[in-house]
């Protein structure tokens, strides 16, 4: 479909087997990129059931994956929340594949809870992992990217910033500064001609959101995960004119594309993928 | 790059050779589709320097193209602001094809005038076409769809100026804002036939409504080419545009046809903007 031969990307967050990460990765390796996927450290024992039924080895088994597509993959560990570990991935990438052309900021953290409740500790948690982690990979590949100038960056944010919710401030707040921040990229990549976009994801069934209940569920109730998903974000899916979740993929395939040159003229934005749930914010 | 065959598209307002339509028209018949494309009636003597000198022949030149890559073309001549035109347009490509998967709502035009001088005329002939014409399209070719079952997909193109306005262009800015608005609600009523509904808003493009004419005019006087001399056409759009340059028609293209595809199966009801950052996130 898209042709990113000779291209390297980064991704962040992409250990989890039902993530975005993961699917992205997937999905830039299938068109020829080189992928370089990065996660937290996660002992294994504290896999979801279904990673380790599936024999799930975390970064090891998408950097497999990445290869099995003939193009090169490298797992870095690295908690994006610490400059200096960011710092040390990014040359890791470069070191190992001379540039990167491609970044995809999509680690994040998602907790609900009432703001009443909130505390200190989550507070800071949220604003690190998914505002300041943008920041520190965004600013550092960035420097990269207008040294050779040319790149592409995609943060992945949230419709929870665009429309208020309850129990959501936790995760909405940053993710709507990160769109915030991914404008102000563009403005000054711009000129450099480094494209900086978004995407908003609604209600998807990943493992951030449920997925393990999910497949209890679905155990237990002798249903399919997809119905089981159905019930329990009902909420979601009553609200979604397309009616239903959204998949990995389904935010992979928008990733790909604004990092193509199908996308050449479109910067600074924030798109929603997420079945007409938020419409035009 | 998708693969649409067996698919039809519709694309309205495709007959200026440096426009949104033509290129739209294209990339589907790159990617597979067979596809219906519109114009109004327009007196060949009319035509700009540019498509005179390449011997161009409007929608006729469009159907040649189309069918170069391997796939059927059609030509239909219809004023979209006219709701009976509209309705035999639609009728004329069932009637050929049987189907219509893609409509790209794109036929538009663009008067400029300060507001006090913007004329009853001018006025509803800009949301005549602009907007009827969307919705004369719009409500002939989803009943096709919704009873086709098996969904479908419908582009309208707004503008920049439909989310943000501009001195000089009342009557253009209310339509675009208005075409925004109807197309929410359209993502929203059939977003449960599997029917999707986007709309992009291009920013300055060097199309024949935006001065394509000089561009090919100053391209020859000074033997440069199109891309020159477009960065010189264009010079009061480029500093306010992160990517400094107006786009082409081609880039818009790209978005619709993306629109269109099962790459945005989970996209509806959306407005995207494709201006080169210029107005960041709206």
């Amino acid at each position: 479909m898209y042709d990113f031969k000779g291209k390297v990307a980064l991704i962040t967050g992409a250990a989890r087997k039902r993530g975005t990460g993961h699917a992205t990765a997937l999905r830039l390796a299938k068109c020829g990129a080189d992928v370089a996927v990065n996660g937290r450290y996660r002992p294994p024992e504290k896999f979801p059931e279904e990673e380790k039924a599936e024999g799930w080895k975390g970064l090891e088994s998408v950097v497999e994956e990445i290869e099995s597509c003939g193009v090169r993959g490298l797992a870095i560990t690295a908690d994006i929340t610490d400059r200096k570990q960011v710092e040390e991935m990014v040359a890791q990438v470069t070191d190992r594949f001379g540039h990167i052309d491609i970044l995809v900021a999509n680690a994040g953290f998602y907790v609900q809870q009432p703001f009443l409740e909130t505390g200190e500790e989550q507070w800071h948690r949220h604003i690190a992992t998914n505002l300041t982690g943008v920041f520190h990979c965004g600013q550092t590949v960035a420097r990269h990217m207008v040294e050779r100038k040319r790149g592409v960056i995609v943060n992945v944010a949230s419709i929870s910033g665009k429309v208020g919710r309850p129990h959501v401030g936790l995760y909405a707040v940053p993710t709507r500064r990160s769109s915030d921040l991914t404008q102000v990229m563009a403005i000054e990549l711009g000129p450099y001609n480094i494209r900086v976009n978004a995407i908003c994801p609604g209600r998807f069934l990943t493992d951030m959101s449920d997925y393990a209940r999910a497949t209890s569920m679905a155990d237990e109730k002798g249903i399919s995960v997809t119905e089981a998903a159905h019930i329990i974000h009902a909420d979601a899916v009553q609200a979604t004119p397309l009616g239903r979740l959204g998949h990995p993929e389904d935010a992979a395939s928008l990733i790909a594309f604004l990092c193509s040159d199908e996308a050449s003229f479109i910067t600074g934005q924030a798109i929603n993928v997420d079945g007409g749930r938020l419409t035009a914010h | 790059m998708y693969d649409f065959k067996g698919k039809v598209a519709l694309v309205t307002g495709a007959a200026r050779k440096r426009g949104i339509g033509h290129a739209t028209a294209i990339k589907f018949a790159k990617s597979g589709a067979d596809v219906v494309v519109n114009g109004r009636h327009h007196p060949s003597e009319a035509f700009p320097a540019e498509e005179k000198a390449e011997g161009w022949k409007g929608l006729d030149s469009v159907v040649e193209e189309i069918e170069s890559y391997g796939v059927q073309g059609l030509a239909v001549t219809a004023d979209i602001s006219e709701r009976q035109q509209v309705e035999d347009m639609v009728q004329k490509a069932l009637g050929e094809f049987g189907r219509i998967d893609y409509l790209v709502a794109n036929a538009g035009i663009l008067v400029r005038a300060p507001f006090l001088e913007t004329t009853e005329e001018i006025w509803h002939r800009t949301l005549a076409t602009n907007l009827n014409g969307v919705y004369y399209c719009c409500q002939a070719v989803l009943p096709h769809m919704v009873a086709r079952g098996g969904g479908g997909a419908i582009v309208n193109v707004s503008s920049r100026a439909g989310k943000m306005g501009d001195a000089n262009v009342s009557a253009y800015c209310a339509s675009k804002f208005a075409i925004n608005g109807l197309t929410q609600v359209l993502g929203i009523e059939f977003g449960p036939h599997n029917i999707r509904v986007n709309s992009v808003c291009p920013g300055r493009v060097s199309t024949d409504m935006m001065y394509a004419e000089k561009v090919w005019k100053t391209s020859q006087e000074k033997g440069i080419d199109i891309k020159e001399a477009a960065m010189l056409v264009h010079d009061d759009a480029i500093p306010l545009t992160p990517l400094r340059r107006p786009a082409f028609a081609e880039e818009i293209a790209s978005l619709i046809v993306f629109l269109c595809s099962d790459e945005a199966s989970f996209i509806t009801g959306q407005c995207i903007n494709v201006d080169g950052g210029r107005l960041t996130a709206h």
